[in-house]
Protein backbone atom coordinates (compact mmCIF):
# COMPACT_ATOMS: atom_id res chain seq x y z
CA UNK A 1 0.00 0.00 0.00
CA UNK A 2 1.34 3.35 -1.06
CA UNK A 3 1.54 5.99 2.17
CA UNK A 4 -0.07 9.45 1.08
CA UNK A 5 1.38 12.32 2.34
CA UNK A 6 0.06 15.39 3.58
CA UNK A 7 1.43 18.86 4.66
CA UNK A 8 0.77 20.99 7.48
CA UNK A 9 -2.36 22.56 6.20
CA UNK A 10 -4.18 18.72 5.26
CA UNK A 11 -3.37 18.96 1.41
CA UNK A 12 -1.92 15.69 0.34
CA UNK A 13 0.91 16.57 -2.48
CA UNK A 14 0.93 15.28 -5.72
CA UNK A 15 2.94 12.94 -8.00
CA UNK A 16 2.76 13.32 -11.88
CA UNK A 17 1.64 10.64 -13.77
CA UNK A 18 4.16 10.43 -16.39
CA UNK A 19 7.22 11.12 -15.11
CA UNK A 20 6.17 9.96 -11.52
CA UNK A 21 8.00 13.04 -10.08
CA UNK A 22 7.17 14.72 -6.94
CA UNK A 23 6.05 17.94 -6.76
CA UNK A 24 7.91 20.48 -4.87
CA UNK A 25 8.09 24.50 -4.86
CA UNK A 26 11.36 25.58 -3.81
CA UNK A 27 11.00 28.57 -1.14
CA UNK A 28 12.75 31.20 -0.03
CA UNK A 29 15.68 30.62 3.08
CA UNK A 30 13.50 30.82 6.27
CA UNK A 31 14.98 34.07 7.77
CA UNK A 32 13.01 34.46 10.71
CA UNK A 33 12.68 37.73 12.07
CA UNK A 34 15.38 39.24 9.82
CA UNK A 35 14.84 39.98 6.19
CA UNK A 36 15.96 39.68 3.16
CA UNK A 37 17.09 42.68 0.57
CA UNK A 38 18.44 44.24 -2.27
CA UNK A 39 20.43 47.58 -2.81
CA UNK A 40 21.35 49.35 -5.54
CA UNK A 41 23.64 52.35 -5.59
CA UNK A 42 26.17 54.57 -7.77
CA UNK A 43 28.91 56.64 -7.83
CA UNK A 44 29.80 59.83 -8.55
CA UNK A 45 31.66 60.26 -11.54
CA UNK A 46 35.21 59.15 -10.93
CA UNK A 47 38.12 61.63 -12.19
CA UNK A 48 40.71 60.33 -14.83
CA UNK A 49 43.86 58.91 -12.85
CA UNK A 50 42.35 56.58 -10.88
CA UNK A 51 45.43 54.88 -9.05
CA UNK A 52 45.38 50.53 -9.59
CA UNK A 53 43.58 48.31 -7.97
CA UNK A 54 41.53 51.25 -5.94
CA UNK A 55 38.90 50.53 -3.53
CA UNK A 56 35.56 51.74 -5.13
CA UNK A 57 32.86 49.87 -2.95
CA UNK A 58 32.35 48.41 0.51
CA UNK A 59 29.88 46.20 2.50
CA UNK A 60 30.63 45.86 6.25
CA UNK A 61 28.85 43.60 8.24
CA UNK A 62 29.26 44.53 12.19
CA UNK A 63 26.15 42.10 14.13
CA UNK A 64 27.00 39.46 16.35
CA UNK A 65 23.31 38.85 16.25
CA UNK A 66 22.93 37.65 12.95
CA UNK A 67 24.79 36.68 9.63
CA UNK A 68 24.65 37.86 5.93
CA UNK A 69 24.60 35.49 3.27
CA UNK A 70 25.37 37.58 -0.22
CA UNK A 71 23.38 36.51 -3.18
CA UNK A 72 24.16 38.55 -5.84
CA UNK A 73 27.29 41.40 -6.39
CA UNK A 74 26.43 43.13 -10.09
CA UNK A 75 28.40 45.61 -11.42
CA UNK A 76 28.00 48.01 -14.17
CA UNK A 77 30.39 50.66 -16.17
CA UNK A 78 29.89 53.26 -18.47
CA UNK A 79 32.88 55.69 -19.82
CA UNK A 80 31.58 59.78 -19.24
CA UNK A 81 32.36 62.17 -21.62
CA UNK A 82 36.59 61.67 -21.68
CA UNK A 83 37.48 58.66 -23.61
CA UNK A 84 40.59 56.33 -21.66
CA UNK A 85 43.50 55.72 -23.28
CA UNK A 86 42.78 52.08 -25.24
CA UNK A 87 43.25 49.38 -22.47
CA UNK A 88 42.36 46.95 -20.24
CA UNK A 89 38.98 47.50 -16.98
CA UNK A 90 40.00 45.05 -14.11
CA UNK A 91 37.11 44.73 -11.28
CA UNK A 92 38.29 42.34 -8.34
CA UNK A 93 36.17 41.45 -5.61
CA UNK A 94 37.81 40.67 -2.03
CA UNK A 95 36.77 39.48 1.07
CA UNK A 96 37.77 41.65 3.80
CA UNK A 97 37.88 39.69 7.19
CA UNK A 98 38.72 41.24 10.64
CA UNK A 99 36.83 44.56 9.92
CA UNK A 100 37.03 46.89 12.84
CA UNK A 101 36.82 50.58 11.61
CA UNK A 102 34.60 51.07 8.65
CA UNK A 103 35.19 53.52 5.19
CA UNK A 104 35.30 57.37 5.98
CA UNK A 105 37.01 59.21 3.36
CA UNK A 106 36.19 59.34 -0.58
CA UNK A 107 32.91 57.67 -0.67
CA UNK A 108 29.21 58.43 0.38
CA UNK A 109 27.54 56.27 2.80
CA UNK A 110 24.50 54.14 1.16
CA UNK A 111 23.17 52.00 4.11
CA UNK A 112 19.73 51.21 5.11
CA UNK A 113 17.98 52.75 7.49
CA UNK A 114 14.11 51.85 8.07
CA UNK A 115 12.21 50.03 5.52
CA UNK A 116 15.29 50.71 3.16
CA UNK A 117 15.73 48.01 0.50
CA UNK A 118 13.64 45.46 2.55
CA UNK A 119 12.30 42.92 -0.31
CA UNK A 120 8.87 42.94 2.22
CA UNK A 121 7.85 45.82 4.34
CA UNK A 122 6.13 43.81 7.10
CA UNK A 123 7.80 40.85 8.98
CA UNK A 124 11.31 42.05 7.64
CA UNK A 125 13.42 43.96 10.18
CA UNK A 126 15.62 46.89 9.53
CA UNK A 127 18.65 45.61 7.83
CA UNK A 128 21.84 45.38 10.29
CA UNK A 129 24.46 46.07 7.71
CA UNK A 130 26.87 48.62 9.07
CA UNK A 131 28.05 50.43 6.00
CA UNK A 132 27.59 50.66 2.38
CA UNK A 133 29.80 53.00 0.95
CA UNK A 134 30.94 54.06 -2.70
CA UNK A 135 33.29 56.17 -4.10
CA UNK A 136 32.37 59.62 -5.04
CA UNK A 137 35.02 60.28 -7.65
CA UNK A 138 38.32 58.76 -6.17
CA UNK A 139 39.43 55.77 -4.05
CA UNK A 140 37.98 55.12 -0.65
CA UNK A 141 39.55 54.73 2.69
CA UNK A 142 40.11 54.84 6.40
CA UNK A 143 39.08 51.87 7.07
CA UNK A 144 40.60 48.57 8.71
CA UNK A 145 40.24 45.86 7.51
CA UNK A 146 42.36 42.27 6.43
CA UNK A 147 41.43 41.57 2.61
CA UNK A 148 42.41 37.82 1.36
CA UNK A 149 45.66 37.74 -0.21
CA UNK A 150 43.54 36.06 -4.01
CA UNK A 151 40.35 37.75 -5.17
CA UNK A 152 37.02 35.81 -4.66
CA UNK A 153 36.27 36.95 -8.46
CA UNK A 154 37.70 38.52 -11.18
CA UNK A 155 36.16 40.35 -14.72
CA UNK A 156 38.52 41.77 -17.15
CA UNK A 157 36.78 43.82 -20.35
CA UNK A 158 38.96 46.42 -22.64
CA UNK A 159 38.09 49.66 -23.51
CA UNK A 160 38.68 51.71 -26.87
CA UNK A 161 39.45 55.06 -26.74
CA UNK A 162 36.06 56.34 -27.67
CA UNK A 163 33.96 58.44 -25.08
CA UNK A 164 31.03 56.93 -23.68
CA UNK A 165 31.74 53.60 -24.23
CA UNK A 166 30.51 51.16 -22.04
CA UNK A 167 32.76 49.33 -19.77
CA UNK A 168 30.56 46.52 -18.38
CA UNK A 169 27.05 45.75 -18.86
CA UNK A 170 25.20 44.78 -15.40
CA UNK A 171 27.27 41.98 -14.65
CA UNK A 172 27.11 39.57 -11.95
CA UNK A 173 30.94 39.22 -10.29
CA UNK A 174 28.96 36.90 -7.63
CA UNK A 175 25.80 35.02 -8.07
CA UNK A 176 24.38 32.56 -5.56
CA UNK A 177 20.62 31.89 -6.64
CA UNK A 178 17.48 29.99 -4.90
CA UNK A 179 18.17 26.86 -6.59
CA UNK A 180 21.17 26.57 -6.25
CA UNK A 181 23.28 24.08 -3.70
CA UNK A 182 26.60 25.88 -3.84
CA UNK A 183 27.93 27.77 -0.52
CA UNK A 184 27.27 31.70 -0.82
CA UNK A 185 29.21 34.35 1.05
CA UNK A 186 28.33 33.73 4.57
CA UNK A 187 29.67 37.04 6.45
CA UNK A 188 29.81 37.01 10.48
CA UNK A 189 30.68 40.10 13.02
CA UNK A 190 33.04 42.52 11.39
CA UNK A 191 33.51 40.55 7.74
CA UNK A 192 33.21 42.39 4.49
CA UNK A 193 33.42 42.30 0.89
CA UNK A 194 34.98 45.68 -0.95
CA UNK A 195 35.48 46.34 -4.86
CA UNK A 196 38.37 47.27 -6.51
CA UNK A 197 39.06 48.49 -9.70
CA UNK A 198 42.26 49.24 -12.09
CA UNK A 199 41.18 51.28 -15.65
CA UNK A 200 43.40 53.08 -17.99
CA UNK A 201 44.44 56.57 -17.94
CA UNK A 202 42.88 59.93 -18.76
CA UNK A 203 39.08 58.04 -18.79
CA UNK A 204 36.17 59.68 -16.58
CA UNK A 205 33.58 56.82 -15.61
CA UNK A 206 30.38 55.86 -13.49
CA UNK A 207 30.38 52.71 -11.27
CA UNK A 208 27.02 51.03 -10.56
CA UNK A 209 26.49 47.90 -7.87
CA UNK A 210 23.70 46.05 -6.79
CA UNK A 211 23.80 44.08 -3.88
CA UNK A 212 21.33 41.30 -3.11
CA UNK A 213 21.54 39.56 0.98
CA UNK A 214 19.83 37.90 3.11
CA UNK A 215 19.92 38.38 7.18
CA UNK A 216 19.47 35.32 9.82
CA UNK A 217 19.93 34.43 13.07
CA UNK A 218 23.34 32.59 12.70
CA UNK A 219 22.36 29.67 14.36
CA UNK A 220 18.96 29.26 11.99
CA UNK A 221 22.03 28.01 9.11
CA UNK A 222 24.70 25.38 8.93
CA UNK B 1 -5.52 8.36 4.68
CA UNK B 2 -2.58 11.20 4.13
CA UNK B 3 0.24 11.09 6.71
CA UNK B 4 2.16 14.35 7.58
CA UNK B 5 5.57 14.86 7.11
CA UNK B 6 7.71 16.38 9.99
CA UNK B 7 11.33 17.28 9.98
CA UNK B 8 13.65 16.27 12.43
CA UNK B 9 13.03 18.61 15.19
CA UNK B 10 9.36 18.12 14.31
CA UNK B 11 7.78 20.17 12.28
CA UNK B 12 5.37 19.66 9.19
CA UNK B 13 5.92 20.98 6.34
CA UNK B 14 3.31 22.40 3.99
CA UNK B 15 2.23 21.85 0.45
CA UNK B 16 0.34 24.70 -1.52
CA UNK B 17 -3.65 23.82 -1.72
CA UNK B 18 -3.42 25.23 -5.51
CA UNK B 19 -0.74 22.98 -6.92
CA UNK B 20 -0.08 20.02 -4.17
CA UNK B 21 3.21 21.30 -4.58
CA UNK B 22 5.54 20.03 -1.38
CA UNK B 23 7.39 23.93 -0.01
CA UNK B 24 11.29 23.01 0.08
CA UNK B 25 14.31 24.95 -0.10
CA UNK B 26 17.46 24.42 -1.08
CA UNK B 27 20.78 24.50 0.91
CA UNK B 28 24.00 23.83 0.14
CA UNK B 29 25.87 20.75 0.20
CA UNK B 30 27.39 19.43 3.12
CA UNK B 31 31.15 19.89 2.72
CA UNK B 32 31.63 17.93 6.08
CA UNK B 33 35.18 19.23 7.52
CA UNK B 34 36.60 21.07 4.84
CA UNK B 35 34.93 23.99 3.00
CA UNK B 36 33.63 26.26 -0.46
CA UNK B 37 35.92 29.07 -2.07
CA UNK B 38 36.04 31.32 -5.06
CA UNK B 39 38.95 33.14 -6.45
CA UNK B 40 39.57 35.10 -9.21
CA UNK B 41 42.58 35.25 -11.34
CA UNK B 42 43.81 37.54 -14.43
CA UNK B 43 46.63 37.50 -16.73
CA UNK B 44 48.77 40.32 -15.57
CA UNK B 45 50.22 41.16 -18.78
CA UNK B 46 49.34 39.20 -21.38
CA UNK B 47 51.11 37.10 -24.46
CA UNK B 48 50.14 35.68 -27.67
CA UNK B 49 50.12 32.20 -29.35
CA UNK B 50 49.05 30.49 -32.66
CA UNK B 51 48.84 27.33 -30.95
CA UNK B 52 47.52 26.12 -27.74
CA UNK B 53 48.63 27.72 -24.77
CA UNK B 54 48.19 27.47 -20.57
CA UNK B 55 46.94 30.67 -19.31
CA UNK B 56 45.60 29.73 -15.77
CA UNK B 57 45.71 25.78 -14.34
CA UNK B 58 43.65 24.22 -11.36
CA UNK B 59 44.55 21.07 -9.49
CA UNK B 60 43.62 19.09 -6.94
CA UNK B 61 46.74 18.05 -5.08
CA UNK B 62 45.34 15.85 -1.76
CA UNK B 63 45.09 12.12 -1.85
CA UNK B 64 42.53 13.16 1.41
CA UNK B 65 39.84 14.99 -0.43
CA UNK B 66 37.77 16.11 -3.49
CA UNK B 67 37.13 18.66 -5.41
CA UNK B 68 34.00 19.48 -6.81
CA UNK B 69 34.28 22.64 -9.53
CA UNK B 70 31.01 24.85 -8.92
CA UNK B 71 31.49 27.61 -11.64
CA UNK B 72 34.24 28.44 -13.91
CA UNK B 73 33.88 31.70 -15.78
CA UNK B 74 36.34 33.20 -18.01
CA UNK B 75 36.63 36.39 -20.22
CA UNK B 76 39.62 36.88 -23.31
CA UNK B 77 41.20 40.55 -23.72
CA UNK B 78 42.64 41.31 -26.88
CA UNK B 79 45.82 43.81 -26.23
CA UNK B 80 47.49 43.90 -29.36
CA UNK B 81 47.02 44.48 -32.90
CA UNK B 82 45.44 41.65 -34.62
CA UNK B 83 42.53 40.14 -36.35
CA UNK B 84 41.50 36.51 -36.89
CA UNK B 85 40.00 33.49 -35.67
CA UNK B 86 40.63 32.94 -31.48
CA UNK B 87 39.97 30.33 -29.09
CA UNK B 88 39.44 29.64 -25.56
CA UNK B 89 39.20 25.83 -24.00
CA UNK B 90 39.29 24.09 -21.04
CA UNK B 91 41.04 20.99 -20.80
CA UNK B 92 40.75 17.95 -18.26
CA UNK B 93 44.05 16.25 -17.03
CA UNK B 94 44.42 13.45 -15.07
CA UNK B 95 47.35 11.55 -13.74
CA UNK B 96 49.35 15.04 -13.18
CA UNK B 97 51.71 14.61 -10.30
CA UNK B 98 54.40 16.91 -10.38
CA UNK B 99 53.95 20.59 -9.36
CA UNK B 100 53.62 23.11 -12.62
CA UNK B 101 55.36 26.02 -13.15
CA UNK B 102 55.84 29.68 -14.90
CA UNK B 103 53.44 32.36 -14.29
CA UNK B 104 52.64 33.06 -10.45
CA UNK B 105 51.08 30.50 -8.06
CA UNK B 106 47.70 32.03 -6.45
CA UNK B 107 47.20 28.74 -4.59
CA UNK B 108 45.09 29.76 -1.59
CA UNK B 109 47.07 30.42 1.83
CA UNK B 110 45.63 30.59 5.44
CA UNK B 111 42.14 32.32 5.05
CA UNK B 112 42.27 33.40 1.25
CA UNK B 113 39.18 32.59 -1.06
CA UNK B 114 37.23 30.94 1.75
CA UNK B 115 33.22 31.41 1.25
CA UNK B 116 33.08 31.75 5.20
CA UNK B 117 35.99 32.18 7.63
CA UNK B 118 35.81 29.25 10.35
CA UNK B 119 36.16 26.86 7.26
CA UNK B 120 39.59 25.19 6.58
CA UNK B 121 42.53 26.25 3.60
CA UNK B 122 42.25 25.29 0.87
CA UNK B 123 44.13 22.27 -0.89
CA UNK B 124 44.19 23.52 -4.62
CA UNK B 125 47.06 24.09 -6.61
CA UNK B 126 46.54 27.27 -8.41
CA UNK B 127 48.72 29.11 -11.02
CA UNK B 128 48.03 31.50 -13.58
CA UNK B 129 50.39 33.16 -16.50
CA UNK B 130 52.00 36.52 -16.40
CA UNK B 131 53.74 36.99 -19.73
CA UNK B 132 54.34 33.35 -21.13
CA UNK B 133 52.36 30.15 -21.22
CA UNK B 134 52.87 27.73 -17.69
CA UNK B 135 54.35 24.21 -17.91
CA UNK B 136 52.83 21.81 -16.56
CA UNK B 137 54.31 19.24 -14.72
CA UNK B 138 55.47 16.72 -16.50
CA UNK B 139 55.02 13.46 -14.89
CA UNK B 140 52.19 11.93 -17.54
CA UNK B 141 49.82 14.53 -17.78
CA UNK B 142 47.44 12.73 -19.19
CA UNK B 143 45.50 15.25 -21.48
CA UNK B 144 41.51 14.31 -21.74
CA UNK B 145 40.72 16.69 -24.75
CA UNK B 146 38.77 19.85 -25.08
CA UNK B 147 35.77 19.54 -22.79
CA UNK B 148 34.56 22.88 -23.35
CA UNK B 149 35.28 25.38 -25.54
CA UNK B 150 34.72 28.76 -27.48
CA UNK B 151 35.73 30.11 -30.90
CA UNK B 152 35.93 33.03 -32.26
CA UNK B 153 36.70 35.95 -34.08
CA UNK B 154 38.95 38.94 -33.35
CA UNK B 155 36.72 41.50 -35.10
CA UNK B 156 38.78 44.62 -35.05
CA UNK B 157 42.48 45.29 -36.10
CA UNK B 158 42.55 48.24 -33.52
CA UNK B 159 43.81 46.83 -30.03
CA UNK B 160 41.91 45.93 -27.42
CA UNK B 161 39.18 45.85 -30.10
CA UNK B 162 37.96 41.95 -29.31
CA UNK B 163 37.24 39.97 -26.73
CA UNK B 164 34.86 37.28 -24.91
CA UNK B 165 32.81 38.75 -21.96
CA UNK B 166 32.61 37.09 -18.51
CA UNK B 167 30.97 34.23 -19.59
CA UNK B 168 30.34 30.61 -17.80
CA UNK B 169 32.49 27.85 -19.63
CA UNK B 170 31.51 25.38 -16.47
CA UNK B 171 27.74 26.20 -15.19
CA UNK B 172 27.28 28.51 -12.49
CA UNK B 173 23.94 26.74 -11.38
CA UNK B 174 23.73 23.00 -11.35
CA UNK B 175 21.27 21.46 -13.96
CA UNK B 176 20.70 17.74 -12.89
CA UNK B 177 23.86 16.33 -15.36
CA UNK B 178 26.75 15.36 -13.01
CA UNK B 179 29.29 17.90 -11.96
CA UNK B 180 32.94 17.98 -12.28
CA UNK B 181 34.80 16.05 -9.60
CA UNK B 182 38.88 15.88 -9.53
CA UNK B 183 40.55 13.83 -7.43
CA UNK B 184 43.92 13.56 -6.75
CA UNK B 185 46.05 14.42 -9.68
CA UNK B 186 43.41 15.70 -11.62
CA UNK B 187 42.38 19.38 -13.02
CA UNK B 188 41.92 21.84 -15.57
CA UNK B 189 43.73 23.92 -17.55
CA UNK B 190 42.62 26.91 -19.56
CA UNK B 191 44.07 27.26 -23.01
CA UNK B 192 44.55 29.74 -25.30
CA UNK B 193 45.23 30.16 -28.85
CA UNK B 194 44.34 32.99 -31.10
CA UNK B 195 45.39 33.01 -35.45
CA UNK B 196 47.72 36.33 -35.69
CA UNK B 197 49.57 35.56 -32.39
CA UNK B 198 47.38 38.56 -31.31
CA UNK B 199 48.52 39.46 -27.70
CA UNK B 200 45.64 38.68 -24.94
CA UNK B 201 44.62 38.77 -21.52
CA UNK B 202 42.22 35.97 -19.55
CA UNK B 203 40.79 36.48 -16.47
CA UNK B 204 37.99 34.47 -14.60
CA UNK B 205 36.60 33.11 -11.54
CA UNK B 206 36.91 29.57 -10.13
CA UNK B 207 34.20 28.25 -7.79
CA UNK B 208 34.62 25.33 -5.51
CA UNK B 209 33.78 22.75 -2.66
CA UNK B 210 36.44 20.37 -1.17
CA UNK B 211 35.03 17.30 0.36
CA UNK B 212 36.26 14.75 2.77
CA UNK B 213 34.39 11.36 1.53
CA UNK B 214 34.83 9.90 4.69
CA UNK B 215 32.97 12.66 6.28
CA UNK B 216 30.79 14.42 3.95
CA UNK B 217 27.62 12.27 2.51
CA UNK B 218 28.30 11.97 -0.69
CA UNK B 219 30.84 9.02 -0.84
CA UNK B 220 30.66 8.56 -4.84
CA UNK B 221 32.80 11.77 -4.87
Amino acid sequence: MSLVLKGYSGTADEVEAATRARRVTIRPIDYGALGAYSHGCASATFTAGLGAAALVYAFRWHSSAGIALIRRIQISAGNTATAFTAGIVEIDLFAARAFTTSFSAGGTDKTPITNDNKRKTSGMGTSLVTQIYIANGGAISGQTATLDGQPLGTILASVPATAGTPLFPPTDIWSWSAGDSKYPLYLAADEGFVLKATVPATGTWVLGVTTEWDELLAASYF
Amino acid sequence: MPFPLAGYSGTVDEVDAATRARHVTILPNDHGLRGAYSIGWQVSTGFGSTSRANYFLFKNPSILYNIVVRRLSVSLVATGTGNGFTAVEAHYYRQWQKVSSGGTNISPATNDCKKRTNMATSIAEIRVATNAALTLGSTNPQECGAEMAWYGALSDTAAFGGCFDTQDIIGGVWSNSGPVILRQYEGLVIQSFTQNATTVRLGGTVEWEEIDPTVAPTPTW
